[in-house]
């Protein structure tokens, strides 16, 4: 069988450096993406590993410029990781529909608004249908398990 | 069919009286408390006290495929937001917009959302100010996209003395006519430009800001 090779060239923005957005970045970026940060919050340098081997851009995603500054033409992947569901809608939509961006992730934090992204062909992550999600998959697990131990 | 008015402050106010005097159903959604008091003191009007990009609280207007939504709020991303659940979640047909950020326009047309520049329009209007300039007129009906300026040259300007072929004059713009003392010269390569000249100059709307900087240096 043949192996296709690691792309490396594999290039990441992540945009929103909160509790998720920090951790994603800073694993694609140990994996050995090419990863690009943008944050409002100049903090978040602080924030970051030692090892975070990515660039990082302290400026507004929604504005043209900073998404040209992060070379968003060039990206593969974009994962728009605020708190507020309008900037990862509106991030998500200029960097597919206007640079072009092949795949784009999006944090939905408020659940109502998952339709809106799926139909809008941005793959969702939300919070609160993961953890429901997983929940219900470890409870009924365990139900299985009682009835299959009292049978 | 009602008119749905989201975010703002003054003008939806003013909007509103309009459109209840000429018979229309007008609902307003804003977050501002003491707002929403007074709108609803003041104008015959359903007021929704409530975050615009809530599902939740756009779900109370039981918003119809056939409602108008006008979006006034500061943010062009919660202005696309909105706009876009609208479309998705209630089939509305007809949206307004007001576009802050100019550069945002492909994003809403894309989605056959109306935007209202009003940057844009400002900017029309002060640019010749800023430049001391005329714009005579923007052919927008005749030949989309085309304007005619008038700028007067400088005793100092870099371009005085200066023969029209040898300004290397950018693309998209170009002198139709010199207005000097009183006369009006159809320029030629060899027509030199003289201090005092009027110079008339059409070019592409978008070209303004280059063209006025270029005959003003």
């Amino acid at each position: 069988m043949k192996l296709k090779p690691i792309n490396l060239k594999f290039y990441v923005i992540v945009v929103g450096c909160g509790k998720i957005g920090l951790e994603v970045a800073s694993r694609l970026s140990q994996i050995g993406f090419n990863v690009t940060i943008i944050d409002k919050n100049p903090n978040i340098i602080e924030l970051l590993p030692e090892d975070y081997g990515g660039f990082i851009i302290i400026g507004d995603a929604t504005e043209r410029s900073t998404m040209e500054q992060a070379k968003a033409n060039k990206a593969d992947l974009l994962i728009a990781t605020t708190e507020d569901d309008s900037t990862n809608y509106f991030v998500s939509m200029v960097g597919a529909k206007i640079f072009g961006i092949p795949s784009v992730i999006a944090l939905v934090n408020d659940r109502d608004n998952v339709p809106l992204f799926e139909r809008s062909d941005i793959k969702v992550i939300s919070p609160i249908n993961l953890a429901v999600e997983t929940f219900e998959k470890n409870i009924l697990e365990g139900i299985d398990q009682l009835v299959g131990d009292n049978r | 069919m009602k008119i749905i008015i989201i975010g703002g402050e003054r003008v939806p106010y003013f909007l509103a009286k309009r459109l209840i005097a000429q018979g229309y159903d007008v609902y307003f959604v804003n977050k501002d408390e003491e707002l929403c008091e007074e709108y609803s003191r003041t104008l015959n009007a359903t007021v929704v006290v409530g975050d615009g990009t809530s599902k939740k609280v756009l779900d109370q207007l039981e918003i119809d495929s056939k409602d108008i939504v006008v979006l006034l709020t500061e943010r062009d991303r919660k202005n696309f937001f909105i706009a876009r659940l609208v479309q998705e979640y209630y089939g509305v047909e007809h949206v307004v917009t007001l576009l802050n950020n100019s550069e945002n326009r492909d994003l809403f047309e894309r989605f056959g959302i109306t935007t209202l520049g009003v940057t844009d329009l400002i900017m029309k209007n002060i640019e010749p100010l800023l430049f001391e300039n005329e714009i005579i007129t923007t052919l927008e009906e005749e030949t989309k996209g085309a304007t005619v300026l008038k700028v007067t040259v400088e005793w100092d300007s870099l371009i005085v003395r200066k023969k029209i072929k040898d300004l290397n004059i950018p693309d998209g713009m170009v002198v139709v006519g010199i207005i000097r003392a009183d006369k009006f010269i159809i320029p030629r390569g060899e027509t030199t430009i003289e201090p005092g000249d009027e110079m008339i100059i059409v070019c592409n709307n978008d070209k303004v800001p280059e063209a006025l900087s270029f005959f003003n240096s």
